[in-house]
C-alpha cells in the first residue's frame, strides 16, 4: 500500500515535469496567436501569385478609412466637411488626411508628348475600321463649335487626337474637384469625400481607440446641421469586432464561468473541490496550447475557441472523480473509475483524432489540441486529484439524492414499447428532414460586423464605383510588355461583356498604358490619317505651305515618342492606376483587372470560361473560393462524423456488445433531433453545426460510458449532470453571440446536450446491479 | 478722380456675394423653358493666327437637350443632354461621349449648358460673377472659380437685354470666340 502510494507520488512528479518541461519550451519558442481565418485555409491549393495579388490589394485597402459626408444642400455639406476635418486633424499624428486640392495640383496636359501613340479607344477603332474621315471632320467640329473643351492647335494636332484622349480619361474614381474639396460624382445629393491614410494596423486597439474617439462624436455633431456621415474600410469593422468580442466576453463568458463557479459551490459546499474540478482542465488547455505551438508555429484563435471547448469535456473526468470520492477513499476511486475513463477517454480522443486525416490545416490544429489536451486532463486527474483532495470525508452529497429521485420517477425505455415506437419515429423523421437539408457554406458565417456597418460599406462603396478587392482578374508575364499585350489581347472579349451580362465597368492598366507594340501600332495609323487627309485639312481651312510644312515637322518630331512603363509611374496622371500593377519585377510580373458592378454567376461562368484560355490568366473570386473552401470543410467533417461513429461503436461493442445501444442512442437520437430541427428553423446547416455535433458525441458518450460502468449510481448521475451542466454553461450560452461561427457552435451544444441529458436516465438497466 | 467715381458707381452696382448675384440676374433676364433662334460665330484661333466664321441655328429645352447645328462652313449638329454629348455630321455619327464618369465632360457639359441657357445658378457652381448695367442692358463677366474649369475656359462674357444676346469666349491657349444671337423666338 505504501509502496504503491510511493510509485503514485513518483508518476505524479514525473507528470508534473512533463507539464513543465512542455510548457517552458512552448514560452522559450514564444507565444504566437493568428486571427486570420485565411491561415485556417489550405495554402497549397492557392497558387502563390494568386495570394500575392490578393495580399496586395487588400493590404492597399485595410489602412484606408474612408467618410463620405452628404447633405441635401451643398453649403450644408461644405460646412460639415470643414467641421469633420477640424476634428480629424488631432488624428494628423497617426494618418494623413486627405480632404482637399490645391489648384496647382491639377493636371497639366502630360500626355500630350504621346498624342500620336497613345490613342482613345474610339479614335483608335475609328481608324482601324478605316474611318479616317470621321476623324478629320470631328477636327473641323471642335475647330468651329464654341466651346471646344481642350487646346485647338491645328499645326501640332490638326486631328485634334490629343482632345480625344483627354475626353476619354477617365478618373481611378468618380470624383471631381469642386472649389477644392473632393465631390463623389455619382452621388444624388452633394457628398464629399475625406480620406484617412493610416500609418499603422487597423487592428491595433490603440489606433482604434484614438480615430473613433474622433469618428463617432462627429454622428451627432453632423445630424443637427443636417449632414450625414458614412465610413467605410477595415478599421470600422475591426473596431466594431474588437468591440463586440470585448463585450460578449464581459457577459457570455462572464456569465458562464459565475455560473459553473456557483454550480461547484452549491454542490460540493466547498472551495479545493471546484480546484479540483478546474485544475485538470487548465492544465490540459495549457498543454494543449504548448503542444499545438510546438508543433504549428502560431496558434489560431478559432482552435483556442473550439479547442477549449472539446478540452472542456474533461471536467467530466474531474467530476467523476470528485463525486465518488465522496462515498470512497482516493485508491478505491482510482480502481473503479479506471476502466469507465479510459472508455471515456479512447473514445473521444478517437472521435476528435479523426479530424486529423483531414488535409485542411485548421481542423488538423483543432485534432492535435484536443487530443492533448483531454489526454493531458485525463492524466492529471488520475495522477494528481488524489493527493490534491481531501481524504476524510465519506458521505453523501445530498444533491446527488435529490437528483436521483427525481431520476427514479423517470420511465425505463425497455418497458415501455410506446416509447420505443416514438423514439423510432422522430429519429426516421429527423433522418428524412436532415436528408434533404441544405448546406450553407456562405462566407458571411465568417463576417463578424453587423448589417448596419456592411450596409453603409457598401453605400461607400456604391459611390465610389468600386469594385472588391476579392473578385479580379489575374494577368502574370514574363515581362510589363508581355502581360499589356496580354491584356489587349483580352479587352475585347471583357468588354463584349460590359452592359449585357451585368459587367458595369472594368479598369485594366492597358486602357491608361497601352503596350509598346500597340503604340507603335498607333503611330502607323496616325501616319496613315495625317497622309490620307492632311491636304483636305489644308485646304478647309485654307492653310499656307509654310503652315503645312510646320504641321508636317511637329507631326516627324513626335511621332515615334512612345510611352514606357517606367515613365509613365511617373506621370501625374498614372495617379490611381499604378495600384494595377502588382508586381514589375521582371520574370514574375502581374497586373489585376479590376471589374465593377455587381457579379452574378453568370456572369462569373462567363469570366472563368474567358480566362481559361489564355495561359497566366486568373479568374479570381475570394468570395466563391473561400465558399468552396467551407463546403470542402463541411463534407469532409460529415465523413469523419461518421467514420468517428463506427470507430467508436467497434471499439464500445468489444465490451459492452448488446448492451451498446444504452450508450450510442442518447447522443445519436439527441443528435439527430437537433440537428433536424436547426435545419427546419435556420433553412440550413454549416461546418461549424457539425462541429458543435462532435462536442455532442464527445459529451453524450462519456455520460453513457459512466452511467453503465458505475451501474447507473446515484453520485454518476450527479457527475455526468453536473458536467453536462458545465458545458451548457460554457458552450451553449455561445447561442447568444453576434458572432456567426460562436453563434452556430451553440445553437448546436446547448438544445444537443439538453437532449442527451433528458433521453439518457431511458436508457437505465431494468434490474439495477447491487452497488459495491 | 472721375475714374475713381466711375468705378465706385459700377462696384456699387454689382452686388456683393455670389449666391444674390444668381438671383439678382434671375431678375433682370427671362429664362425661357425652351429657345430657338440663330447664331454667327467668330474664333479667332491664335495657333493659326486666323478667324474662323460660322454660323447655323439652335435650339433648347431648358435642362434637357441643346442643338447647336453649324450650317455653313461645315455641317456640323453637336447635341448635349446632360448625361450625353454627340456630334454627327450629315447622318454619321462622330461621336458620343457619356458624361457620367469624366469630370472634364461634365465640367465642359456645365458650363455650355449654363451660358447658352443663361442658367445663372449652375454657373454659380463655377465661376466669380461680375454684373454691370440694367435690365435694358447687361453684362455679367464670368471667372473661374477652380483651375480645372479653367483648362475649358478662362473668362467668359455675357451680354443681353431680357434675353441672351451676345457671348464671348476665351480659352487657356488664347483663342477667342464670339457668338451673336438673332431671331430669337419662345
Amino acid at each position: 500500500m505504501m509502496i504503491a502510494r510511493q510509485k503514485g507520488r513518483l508518476v505524479a512528479l514525473l507528470w508534473l515535469i512533463v507539464v513543465l518541461s512542455v510548457v517552458v519550451a512552448a514560452i522559450r519558442q514564444g507565444p504566437s496567436f493568428d486571427t486570420s481565418l485565411m491561415a485556417l485555409l489550405p495554402i497549397t491549393e492557392q497558387r502563390p501569385e494568386i495570394s500575392q495579388a490578393v495580399d496586395k490589394l487588400s493590404s492597399d485597402f485595410s489602412r484606408q478609412a474612408l467618410l463620405v459626408i452628404s447633405a441635401s444642400e451643398r453649403e450644408v455639406a461644405r460646412k460639415a466637411v470643414a467641421i469633420a476635418v477640424k476634428r480629424l486633424v488631432s488624428l494628423s499624428d497617426i494618418a494623413r488626411i486627405d480632404w482637399q486640392l490645391d489648384d496647382s495640383a491639377v493636371v497639366g496636359d502630360e500626355l500630350y508628348p504621346f498624342r500620336f501613340s497613345v490613342l482613345s479607344d474610339a479614335v483608335r477603332n475609328r481608324l482601324l475600321a478605316g474611318q479616317g474621315k470621321q476623324q478629320y471632320q470631328l477636327a473641323l467640329q471642335r475647330l468651329f463649335s464654341p466651346l471646344s473643351g481642350s487646346v485647338q492647335d491645328p499645326i501640332r494636332d490638326p486631328f485634334s487626337l490629343y482632345a480625344d484622349l483627354q475626353m476619354s480619361q477617365q478618373s481611378g474614381l468618380p470624383l471631381t474637384l469642386e472649389q477644392g474639396l473632393f465631390r463623389l460624382t455619382s452621388a444624388e445629393q452633394p457628398s464629399y469625400l475625406v480620406r484617412l491614410s493610416l500609418d499603422s494596423d487597423p487592428f491595433s486597439l490603440p489606433i482604434q481607440q484614438r480615430v473613433l474617439a474622433v469618428v463617432d462624436p462627429l454622428d451627432q455633431e453632423l445630424g443637427p446641421l443636417g449632414a450625414q456621415l458614412y465610413r467605410s474600410g477595415l478599421i470600422w469593422h475591426a473596431a466594431a469586432g474588437a468591440q463586440q468580442a470585448k463585450a460578449e466576453i464581459s457577459t457570455i463568458g462572464l456569465g458562464s464561468l459565475l455560473g459553473i463557479i456557483l454550480l461547484m459551490l452549491l454542490v460540493f459546499k466547498r472551495i479545493s473541490s471546484l480546484g479540483s474540478v478546474l485544475l485538470p482542465v487548465l492544465i490540459g488547455c495549457l498543454m494543449a496550447s504548448a503542444v499545438t505551438l510546438l508543433l504549428f508555429g502560431k496558434v489560431h484563435l478559432i482552435t483556442l475557441a473550439f479547442g477549449a471547448g472539446l478540452v472542456g469535456v474533461s471536467v467530466d473526468y474531474a467530476l467523476h472523480f470528485i463525486c465518488e470520492r465522496q462515498v470512497q477513499p482516493a485508491d478505491r476511486v482510482v480502481k473503479k473509475l479506471f476502466a469507465g475513463l479510459l472508455l471515456g477517454l479512447v473514445s473521444s480522443v478517437i472521435a476528435y483524432a479523426a479530424l486529423a486525416l483531414a488535409p485542411f490545416p485548421g481542423l488538423r490544429q483543432m485534432a492535435v489540441f484536443s487530443v492533448t489536451g483531454l489526454t493531458a486532463a485525463w492524466l492529471t486527474v488520475l495522477l494528481w486529484l488524489p493527493f490534491i483532495s481531501p481524504g476524510k470525508t465519506v458521505k453523501a452529497l445530498p444533491s446527488a439524492a435529490l437528483l436521483n429521485r427525481w431520476r427514479e420517477g423517470y420511465p425505463r425505455l425497455e418497458s415501455q414499447p410506446l416509447l420505443i415506437v416514438g423514439f423510432i419515429l422522430i429519429s426516421v423523421i429527423s433522418l428524412v428532414i436532415i436528408w434533404q437539408g441544405q448546406s450553407q457554406d456562405d462566407i458571411r458565417l465568417l463576417q463578424t460586423s453587423s448589417t448596419e456597418l456592411l450596409h453603409e460599406d457598401r453605400q461607400v462603396q456604391q459611390l465610389l464605383g468600386n469594385s472588391s478587392s476579392s473578385e479580379f482578374i489575374l494577368i502574370t508575364g514574363s515581362s510589363v510588355e508581355t502581360v499589356l499585350q496580354t491584356e489587349e489581347r483580352l479587352l475585347p472579349a471583357l468588354q463584349a461583356l460590359v452592359e449585357p451580362s451585368g459587367l458595369q465597368g472594368y479598369q485594366a492598366l492597358s486602357q491608361v498604358l497601352p503596350s509598346l507594340q500597340r503604340q507603335s501600332g498607333n503611330n502607323n495609323l496616325i501616319r496613315d490619317l495625317y497622309r490620307q487627309y492632311l491636304p483636305e485639312i489644308g485646304s478647309v481651312l485654307r492653310l499656307s505651305e509654310s503652315q503645312l510644312m510646320n504641321i508636317k515637322i511637329e507631326f516627324e518630331q513626335s511621332v515615334n515618342q512612345l510611352m514606357t512603363p517606367t515613365e509613365w509611374q511617373e506621370l501625374q496622371v498614372s495617379e490611381g492606376w499604378r495600384q494595377l500593377l502588382i508586381n514589375d519585377v521582371e520574370g514574375s510580373v502581374a497586373t489585376v483587372i479590376r471589374l465593377n458592378g455587381v457579379l452574378h454567376s453568370d456572369l462569373k461562368e462567363q469570366l472563368q470560361l474567358l480566362t481559361d484560355n489564355e495561359p497566366g490568366v486568373y479568374w479570381v473570386d475570394r468570395v466563391e473560393s473561400i465558399s468552396n473552401l467551407l463546403s470542402g470543410y463541411r463534407q469532409q467533417i460529415i465523413q469523419w462524423l461518421l467514420i468517428a461513429y463506427g470507430l467508436v461503436v467497434s471499439l464500445l461493442a468489444i465490451r459492452y456488445r448488446t448492451d451498446l445501444w444504452r450508450i450510442i442512442l442518447p447522443p445519436l437520437t439527441a443528435s439527430l433531433i437537433t440537428f433536424a430541427a436547426l435545419i427546419l428553423s435556420d433553412g440550413g446547416y454549416n461546418l461549424f453545426n457539425l462541429i458543435a455535433l462532435m462536442l455532442v458525441l464527445g459529451i453524450g458518450l462519456d455520460m453513457g460510458i459512466f452511467l453503465y460502468e458505475s451501474g447507473d449510481s446515484d453520485h454518476t448521475w450527479l457527475a455526468v449532470s453536473l458536467s453536462a451542466v458545465t458545458s451548457l454553461l460554457a458552450f451553449g450560452l455561445l447561442t447568444f453571440s453576434k458572432t456567426p461561427v460562436l453563434y452556430h457552435f451553440g445553437i448546436i451544444v446547448l438544445p444537443g446536450l439538453c437532449l442527451v441529458w433528458l433521453i439518457a436516465p431511458l436508457m437505465r438497466r431494468l434490474q439495477p446491479e447491487i452497488k459495491t | 478722380m472721375i475714374r475713381w467715381l466711375v468705378i465706385l458707381l459700377f462696384t456699387g452696382l454689382s452686388v456683393g456675394s455670389q449666391a444674390a448675384d444668381f438671383k439678382f440676374l434671375e431678375s433682370l433676364t427671362t429664362a425661357p423653358e425652351s429657345l430657338h433662334g440663330q447664331f454667327t460665330q467668330v474664333k479667332l484661333v491664335k495657333a493659326l493666327d486666323a478667324r474662323f466664321e460660322s454660323s447655323g441655328s439652335f435650339d433648347y429645352e431648358r435642362g434637357s437637350s441643346i442643338r447647336w447645328h453649324t450650317l455653313t462652313p461645315i455641317d456640323n449638329l453637336l447635341t448635349l443632354t446632360p448625361r450625353t454629348i454627340s456630334s454627327q455630321q450629315g447622318d454619321t455619327l462622330l461621336s458620343n461621349l457619356d458624361s457620367q464618369n469624366n469630370p472634364v465632360v461634365v465640367i465642359f457639359s456645365d458650363i455650355f449648358f449654363g451660358v447658352m441657357t443663361a442658367e445663372w445658378q449652375t454657373l454659380a457652381e463655377y465661376f466669380e460673377m461680375d454684373v454691370q448695367g440694367s435690365k435694358e442692358h447687361w453684362t455679367v463677366t464670368l471667372h473661374p472659380i477652380d483651375k480645372s474649369v479653367e483648362q475649358v475656359v478662362t473668362r467668359v462674357e455675357l451680354s443681353g437685354d431680357d434675353l441672351l444676346r451676345k457671348v464671348l469666349l476665351f480659352e487657356a491657349a488664347g483663342d477667342q470666340t464670339q457668338i451673336k444671337f438673332t431671331e430669337l423666338q419662345q
